[in-house]
């Protein structure tokens, strides 16, 4: 019993990062309508980024945030390269966004492969060391997977409330519905999709450390999982609900935490692609989505 | 004044508005008039920017809007109701305005312009926390004048407003752009196949066929001209 509420509770935690990768790659999917398959690098090279600029002798903090900052500016340019030119004039059903986000995800994992070697390296203990727990209800909990929890919940929640109550927020969600319509109502449409595109890089960023921080190492290949992950939880919670996306998260890291002890952890990865699978063919819209919003 | 000079709008091979001029008046009512494909949203779609000009100009006040995208045709007084009632659906009444307001000049502050739009329309303030796309035809068309009225707009182009509403409805919204064009000052310009719903309330007519222009002149001068002449327009 207690072993399973241990995997629970490591699946809540991972799961909450899930969501956290979702809202990411469903806040430029709302704006632009194109998914970028490109974000699983840019958690990568966060995290690479990170270890790097450590080992240069950094601070924690400013290691951290010169991290992020990369990612918000690399989304920038995954946008006027990889995005915009496919996405313009609203010719997102061409399918050309699929080749070109995920083009560009690849191009970036080579450059990390060759300036930081393809081997994993380890990744430093920022919040709590892996060996700091605390009791609750007789169940050991590590710290630093409550930290993650807390942290990835708080961002996908405040995210929400942002996009609920504020004037950005909402000329986010006018874009997203009806870009020609809220260009009329002087909303600046372009600059509205960057900001999205800035911020959905930060929250990959925070997420590409929050489970590089979990995983203790990382190496090239270590976003692309977690990009698909994310994209499963978004898929099955419904693609622009931010509670979906949490929901989801979470269901998919409680089942693949669940399938790894008691089944075997090879099995892991795959059962999101069962989930993903079981989802498209019972409820396409997710299971909080809406069908209208994904208005051709 | 808003003028436009000989404009040619293109898709492609094909000419959708073919060099036509026309002037519109603050305090007036101005209508474009002409069967489905005259060219009428093309005309007005190049005027707020959502399409662009192959050839021609349009000026507001004197100023050449050829450069600035829509968000700042938008944001220098012209607002533009699309065809078919469009919204921001899954948005609420209230936040339909909002999002309205939030990039105006905010002349007045969000209450006032709540309280206005709420007095010209009541049924929108007793549905203000449903989502827009829950209310009927009718009431859909009043919350998008107003949200095209709370940003205080010197100029306003209406693309079909009486598309697929009851006639009762119609004369409602036809009377209330009437007055606001002549209490407000505002100048209109009005896209409208039923041309004896739009001279009414309109001052001013132009007849447009096949992206041309075929005639114009005083709503009385038109709805009096010769019936064949304006039938054959539709034809």
């Amino acid at each position: 019993m207690d072993f399973a509420l241990q995997l629970i509770f490591a699946g809540i935690s991972v799961g909450a990062v899930y969501a956290l990768i979702a809202v990411g790659l469903s806040l430029t999917f709302l704006v632009s309508r194109v998914i970028n398959f490109g974000q699983g690098s840019l958690l990568m090279l966060t995290a690479m980024v990170m270890v790097a600029l450590l080992g240069r002798g950094s601070a924690m903090l400013s290691a951290a945030l010169g991290a992020l900052g990369l990612a918000a500016i690399l989304m920038v340019v995954v946008e006027w390269v990889a995005v915009r030119p496919v996405a313009a004039g609203q010719r997102t059903d061409t399918m050309g966004w699929v080749v070109s986000t995920l083009g560009i995800g690849i191009l970036l994992q080579g450059f990390a492969a060759k300036f930081f070697g393809s081997q994993a390296v380890a990744f430093p203990s920022i919040l709590f060391s892996s060996n700091d727990f605390v009791s609750l209800f007789g169940v050991r909990l590590s710290l630093q997977y409550l930290a993650v929890l807390a942290l990835a919940v708080a961002l996908v929640l405040l995210l929400e409330l942002i996009l609920r109550r504020t004037q950005w927020g909402r000329a986010v969600r006018a874009v997203a519905h009806d870009p020609e319509l809220a260009s009329l109502m002087a909303i600046p449409v372009r600059r509205t999709m960057l900001v999205c595109f800035v911020l959905s890089g930060l929250l990959a960023g925070v997420a590409g450390l929050l489970v590089a921080q979990i995983a203790g190492t990382v190496d090239p290949g270590f976003g692309f999982n977690l990009m698909v992950l994310g994209f499963v939880a978004a898929v099955v919670g419904g693609m622009g609900n931010t509670f979906g996306a949490l929901a989801g998260g979470i269901t998919l890291g409680v089942l693949e935490k669940l399938v790894g002890g008691y089944v075997s952890t090879a099995a892991e990865h795959g059962i999101a692609f069962a989930v993903l699978m079981a989802i498209l063919a019972v409820r396409p819209q997710g299971l909080f989505g809406r069908s209208e919003l994904l208005k051709a | 004044m808003l003028e436009v000079r000989n404009l040619v709008v293109r898709y492609g091979a094909i000419e959708a508005v073919r060099d036509v001029s026309l002037s519109v008046r603050p305090g007036m009512v101005t209508a474009v008039l002409g069967a489905n494909s005259a060219g009428k949203s093309s005309l007005l779609k190049a005027i707020s920017g959502l399409v662009p000009a192959a050839s021609g100009s349009i000026r507001m006040d004197g100023e050449d809007l050829a450069t600035l995208p829509p968000h700042r045709r938008a944001r220098a007084g012209l607002a533009h109701v699309l065809e078919g009632r469009r919204l921001f659906h899954p948005l609420s009444v209230e936040e339909n305005l909002r999002v309205a307001w939030d990039f105006s000049g905010k002349v007045r502050s969000f209450v006032a312009a709540l309280t206005m739009a709420f007095d010209a329309f009541p049924v929108l303030g007793e549905r203000r926390h449903s989502p827009a796309r829950t209310l009927s035809g009718g009431q859909q068309q009043m919350l998008i004048l107003s949200c095209s009225l709370i940003r205080g707009p010197r100029y306003l182009l209406l693309d079909e407003p009486s598309l697929g509403l009851a006639p009762i409805v119609v004369q409602q919204i036809f009377g209330f752009i009437g007055a606001v064009a002549r209490e407000q000052g505002t100048a209109v310009l009005l896209s409208e196949q039923m041309a004896s719903l739009a001279l009414k309330v309109a001052d001013y007519g132009y007849l447009l066929r096949r992206g041309q222009w075929v005639r114009e002149g005083t709503a009385a001068e038109l709805a009096g001209s010769d019936a064949s002449e304006l039938s054959a327009a539709y034809l």
